[in-house]
């Protein structure tokens, strides 16, 4: 085995020390649509009987379009950062689980990507859906939209805590939307 | 260096990801995605099929991980059902036909191969042929022995250190081709010296 290396220049070590150099590769768009999926099945399946897993996801729609609608007029009169937190959602991050004050922008903003990039994948099954529903995603849309267009500095400009509330408030948006679009198969197998 | 390696997780939250806590299991499932991936596109050197891989595992580890009692780390636990999966994989009548009709092998996608050392190892590393790979992957990357890679391909370990020896010298022999060729001189000198 050790005289391969009067073969060649280089040392046996260098070719492992060279494989073991390789990046890790970043999983691909389906292997993380496929692993969300997966965790939503693991995870509810052992904390909630299916009717309260339905019941569960209606209550979360109807929250946010509280929020949504609660926050909507403040909007309107107040062009500016949105320095409050979103109360009514909750998406779980690194930080969340370790306890910290707050993800960064920069998790936030992969987060954002990360569910943007479910979103185009996930929501093909969810085309059909109620109007209370549609409307709540029309709504949610608009509002996420609204944020892009603060974040990208139309308007007043929008200060560090400002863009962390809005980019949470984004994140938090995300996670409703793509729960919303998976909503139709929950419905059907009441 | 193995990307299990390091990946050290708390033993709340591996308890609470047994218990199907959503956010303990993200965190978890999250942090080991990539090494999983990446573990099996090595190894099988298709897109599409590290894509199923890892998808297979993450089933598995997602079924027993309530079963999982801490003996070894999580990393290496879900490492040895992603190996098992692939091994799995190699023994299909259905991957043997596949293999015998499309030899070539899939480049990565990702960006980060897409330059240097990294592309000419990744390719040559595609070019040898599967038992190689295998062995030379989990001996020099993941440090499995000799007994354990005779035990997961079921040949001996006289096999595995004659494959593993040929490998390593058909890697050189590809990565000094590399190194002559003019596009990726620099950064092969550079990363040899480093």
């Amino acid at each position: 085995m050790n005289d391969d290396s009067t073969r060649s220049g280089r040392a046996p070590e260098a070719v492992r020390d060279a494989l073991r150099e390789l990046p890790q590769l970043t999983p691909t768009r389906a292997v993380a649509a496929r692993l969300d999926a997966l965790l939503d099945d693991a995870a509810t399946v052992d904390q909630q009987p299916p009717r309260a897993r339905s019941v569960a996801r209606y209550a979360l729609a109807a929250s946010v379009a509280l929020a949504v609608w609660v926050v909507w007029p403040k909007l309107g009169s107040q062009i500016g950062p949105v320095t409050e937190p979103v109360a009514a959602i909750e998406t779980p991050t690194e930080a969340d689980t370790s306890g910290d004050a707050g993800p960064s922008i920069d998790a936030l903003m992969a987060r954002s990507a990360y569910l943007e990039s479910v979103l185009d994948t996930v929501p093909q099954r969810g085309r059909v859906q109620r109007v209370g529903t549609a409307s709540t995603i029309t709504a949610l849309e608009d509002r996420v939209a609204l944020i892009d267009a603060q974040l990208s500095g139309s308007g007043t400009k929008v200060d560090e805590t400002g863009r962390t509330a809005l980019w949470r408030e984004r994140v938090g948006l995300m996670s409703t939307l793509v729960s919303l679009h998976a909503q139709p198969a929950t419905v059907v197998s009441l | 260096m193995s990307g299990f390696a390091g990946l050290n997780f708390d033993t709340a939250i591996v308890s609470r990801a047994q218990r199907g806590d959503r956010r303990a299991l993200d965190l978890v499932c999250r942090q080991l995605a990539s090494p999983v991936y990446t573990l099996c596109y090595r190894l099988c050197q298709s897109q599409a099929t590290a894509e199923d891989l890892t998808q297979e595992t993450f089933v598995e580890v997602l079924r027993h991980l309530p079963e999982f009692r801490g003996e070894a780390s999580l990393a290496t636990w879900v490492r040895t059902i992603a190996v098992s999966r692939c091994m799995m994989f190699f023994r299909s009548a259905w991957q043997r036909r596949a293999t015998a009709l499309d030899e070539a092998h899939e480049p990565a996608s990702d960006a980060t191969e897409q330059l240097g050392l990294a592309r000419d190892l990744g390719d040559a590393l595609g070019r040898l042929n599967e038992s190689q790979r295998v062995v030379v992957w989990l001996y020099d990357v993941e440090g499995y022995t000799h007994r354990e890679i005779a035990a997961l391909t079921g040949k001996t370990e006289s096999y595995s250190k004659s494959s593993l020896s040929r490998a390593r010298a058909e890697l050189r022999r590809w990565l000094d081709t590399a190194v002559a060729a003019p596009a990726h001189t620099a950064t092969l000198d550079t990363r040899c010296i480093a």
